[in-house]
């Protein structure tokens, strides 16, 4: 009676653990898309607010010529080389910003897709957009020396709206790294790693320390 | 050893969650502002969250991270934007070590508060009053302006309706603090020559846009009375706020210039219809008129909409402008009302009742009242008291003849005329 029972049972039980399987697997493989998802929205995020920053350079650029060049014209014939030549400086400092900026957009959009999926990508994007950084620091830096420029409500704003850009990849480049860890250490673990030794599911890529990525760069000296 | 780090920072959380009280606003670590401050600013930021929406919150606190950073760590940890119904946060961050102070703007707020706004309002709105050493009124002045700019917002509709996640970006800014640094060095302090005394009212109140448009902060212009300037040396007059003014009084309508009968006197008022616009008061310096900003210190305050209201109902030389305004228990104006003799009279300590106000074109200005005159008698009763003055001239028949008698400069004098229409019953 009683052996009869349990071998009536069995294949119910059976039956029971690999529904149970299953939809653990398959819960598993979702959580799996939905974090390989945060770490493409995250990474379209910090897309953007590179594109943010690039879409500024140019007024950046311009405000500061601009103030250059009038600073020139009141210059004419009262003082000598010394400021003709700091100004020069600026000059120089504004198209290594300007190129910065043109190689960082390149870099950035031609291989945007690929970045999260290689490192070797992804680091060329993250030290062509720190030397940005480096640079427009650099002239923010060299500005100060320029106080009518510097206090002038034109020039806050820009740089705000600048540094609001910088603090924005800052902000995004964390959670990216974030979403990045959740997702590496998800298919590491038991089942992640089933559905990741099939192929479908890679590692993806980290942002190193900011200092390293800013040691590679060489600032313009003046 | 991550374990541990990742416990101790659990712990950290827990500690900070439980100390910190569920309705708080503001997380002063580090003592700088007194408990009036603190309460004074619990409640202001208690009415921008019931008026507009705004979950603000303020932590002050030493620290070595990176501010900016550390701002965006306190806004997840105290979910600032949450007790919004639409997810508008912002937070203040103010590190007094590093003299650094950042504010910290919400997903759904960024686009009527961009980066360079915030900015704005550090530079020219906060830190002069930090450099001062007044943090907590650097703190509410800038909430004054930020609440500007939501009315703004409300107005044009431009609030994101869609619902974002409380959330920051990144976006806001940082700024150096400058606590306790004192005012930058006098050689931008502007001259003074432009602003005279002008002609009439209205063209010294223009003298004064136009310095305030020039963001010309000097205390001492000439259009000032001696009283403005020295209140003006004490104050913090920041850009922002004479860009404010500016802004302000563009969009108000010319308004209109009221004279007291002496001459001495005037108000530049708006319609009662423009509360965002406050009067101005001159007072005439013989050479000119002068701007008597200290009447606008004592007797107006602003709602938390920033409409002005009388703040007391006092005894003061320019009730003369607003006879025909009736003003509530808490000194807010109401719709229009012409007096039956336009005549408003106090009591003196002494007994004495004197006239502090003669509402213009009224039966009173007719008859020939003005301010400070003495009540002696009325068709030859003597007048006790301001109470007994009214009652005198509540019984005057329409159109009988009255006497009175007043004592205007130590000399006695007699006014006469018909008693104005009484209204319908």
């Amino acid at each position: 009676m009683e052996r009869n029972r349990s071998r009536d049972l069995k294949p119910i039980i059976m039956l029971v653990l690999a529904i149970v399987i299953v939809a653990g697997l398959l819960w598993s493989y979702n959580q799996l898309i939905s974090k390989e998802e945060a770490v493409d929205s995250s990474w379209a995020q910090l897309e953007s607010n590179y594109q943010r920053r690039h879409d500024l350079i140019p007024s950046l650029v311009a405000t500061v010529s601009r103030y250059l060049e009038h600073e020139q014209e009141t210059l004419q014939g009262v003082v000598e080389g010394r400021a003709q030549q700091a100004n020069a400086n600026v000059s120089r400092i504004l198209e290594a910003v300007n190129s910065a900026s043109t190689t960082a957009e390149e870099a950035t959009a031609t291989s945007a897709s690929e970045a999260p999926k290689n490192e070797e990508t992804l680091r060329r994007i993250a030290r062509a957009q720190a030397q940005l950084s480096v640079q427009s620091r650099h002239l923010m830096a060299v500005v100060e020396n320029y106080p009518r420029l510097h206090s002038s409500d034109q020039f806050l704003t820009l740089q705000a709206q600048i540094e609001g850009a910088e603090n924005r990849i800052n902000v995004a480049r964390m959670r990216y790294n974030d979403a990045v860890e959740a997702y590496n250490a998800a298919i590491r673990r038991i089942p992640g790693n089933l559905w990741a030794s099939l192929g479908q599911l890679q590692r993806k890529a980290y942002f190193e320390a900011d200092e390293e990525a800013e040691d590679a760069v060489t600032p313009v000296f003046d | 050893m991550p374990l541990l780090r990742f416990s101790i920072n659990a712990l950290a959380l827990l500690l900070l969650v439980a100390c910190s009280r569920p309705d708080s606003w503001l997380e002063d670590h580090t003592g700088l502002l007194s408990e009036g401050q603190a309460a004074y600013l619990e409640n202001y930021h208690a009415h921008l969250l019931e008026d507009h929406g705004i979950d603000y919150r303020v932590v002050i606190e030493d620290g070595h991270a990176d501010i900016n950073r550390r701002s965006v760590e306190w806004f997840e940890n105290l979910a600032v934007g949450g007790r919004s119904e639409n997810g508008k946060g912002l937070l203040l961050l103010l590190d007094p070590e590093q003299d650094q102070v950042r504010i910290e703007v919400s997903q759904a707020l960024e686009g009527v508060y961009p980066d360079a706004l915030i900015s704005y309002l550090e530079h020219r709105q906060m830190v002069p009053f930090f450099r001062d050493g007044r943090v907590a009124d650097g703190i509410v002045a800038t909430t004054e302006l930020i609440v500007t700019r939501a009315q703004e917002a409300e107005a044009n509709q431009a609030f994101d309706p869609s619902t974002l996640p409380a959330a920051t970006g990144g976006a806001g800014a940082t700024v150096d603090a400058d606590l306790g640094k004192g005012r930058p060095s006098s050689d931008t302090t502007q001259p003074s020559g432009m602003a005279a005394p002008q002609g009439g009212p209205r063209q010294t109140v223009d003298a004064y846009l136009h310095a305030m448009d020039n963001r010309n902060d000097n205390p001492d212009l000439p259009i000032y009375t001696g009283a403005t300037r020295r209140m003006l040396a004490e104050w913090t007059m920041t850009p922002a706020q004479m860009d404010n003014v500016v802004r302000a009084y563009r969009a108000c309508s010319e308004g209109e210039v009221l004279t007291s009968t002496d001459g001495q006197f005037a108000v530049l008022r708006y319609g009662m219809d423009e509360r965002q616009c406050s009067p101005w008061f001159l007072q005439n310096a013989g050479n000119g008129w002068k701007l008597d900003l200290t009447v606008l210190q004592q007797a107006i305050g602003f709602g938390r909409d920033n409409t002005w209201h009388f703040r007391r109902q006092e005894f003061h030389r320019y009730r003369f402008a607003f006879m025909d305004w009736r003003l509530d228990g808490n000194g807010y104006p109401h719709s229009e009302r012409m007096l039956r003799w336009g005549l408003s009279t106090a009591t003196s300590d002494e007994q004495q009742t004197f006239v502090i106000g003669v509402q213009p074109a009224s039966a009173a200005a007719e008859f020939g009242f003005q301010w400070g005159d003495r009540l002696v008698s009325w068709n030859g009763t003597d007048v006790e008291h301001h109470r007994h003055a009214l009652q005198l001239m509540g019984q005057a028949r329409t159109g009988e003849e009255q006497t009175i008698i007043i004592e205007r400069a130590g000399q006695s004098r007699t006014l006469q005329g018909p008693a104005p229409e009484k209204p319908d019953q």
